[in-house]
């Protein structure tokens, strides 16, 4: 069995994927050395940076907010960030100093990464909100 | 003898610290806020660069690699992401 996981891909032009690297958690992607010097010798290539939240939420967290902040900080320019979920996608672009606007991805918007995210996170993809029986 | 590194801006820069202690994580933030307002880096002076400035960075501490014996202290962003804080 497939165990849900967090994954990150680093986005270039063309939404071609740099590189990627996942945890072995659900619910986080721990701080991590090699990750920033991969973002540091990508730096000129990278136009967005995304990552799964296997079992929600479709938000940005506390945590994607301030590593947003600090990465927009160190890099000089801004950054489209992107939280892939199993109902969907939200993206923005964080700027310095101003806060973000994020908006939700229509479903047939979205990047083909997105699919490729969720299944590296063992996400089902696009669940409905609602089964048949329900409504 | 350490060696601080500062990424700031797009531009990663050194610091020779004289002082050869155990710096705190806060240290080393309030030494990189005061060097970068003073013009201490080349290409990186801010004099009005926020107190706070480095508040969501970590602090990187290891051996050189350079077998000097020295230390480098890498002052960089936090990197984690998820949707709980790890």
């Amino acid at each position: 069995m497939v165990k849900l996981r967090e994954v990150l891909l680093l986005i270039g032009e063309d939404d071609v994927v740099l590189w990627s690297d996942a945890s072995d958690s659900p619910v986080a992607l721990p701080d991590s050395r090699a990750r920033w010097e991969e973002i540091w010798s990508r730096r000129a290539q990278i136009v967005e940076i995304a990552h799964s939240h296997p079992v929600g939420p479709q938000a940005f967290s506390h945590e994607d907010e301030t590593t947003m902040a600090a990465l927009v900080t160190a890099l000089g320019r801004p950054i489209t960030f992107s939280v892939v979920a199993p109902r969907g996608m939200v993206r923005c672009t964080k700027k310095l100093d101003e806060d973000p606007v994020v908006i939700l991805v229509e479903s047939e918007r979205e990047p083909w990464w997105a699919s490729l995210l969720r299944l590296a996170s063992a996400m089902t993809a696009n669940i409905p909100e609602k089964t048949p029986q329900e409504e | 003898m350490a060696v601080l590194n500062i990424t700031y801006n797009g531009l990663s820069a050194d610091y020779p610290l004289d002082v050869d202690m155990n710096l705190t994580d806060r240290d080393v933030r309030r030494i990189a806020v005061e060097v970068v307002r003073s013009g201490g880096l080349r290409g990186l002076s801010i004099a009005n660069l926020p107190e706070r400035a480095f508040d969501d960075y970590v602090v990187d501490r290891f051996d050189a690699r350079d077998g000097s014996g020295g230390r480098r202290i890498y002052l960089r962003p936090k990197v984690p992401f998820g949707a709980w804080s790890s």
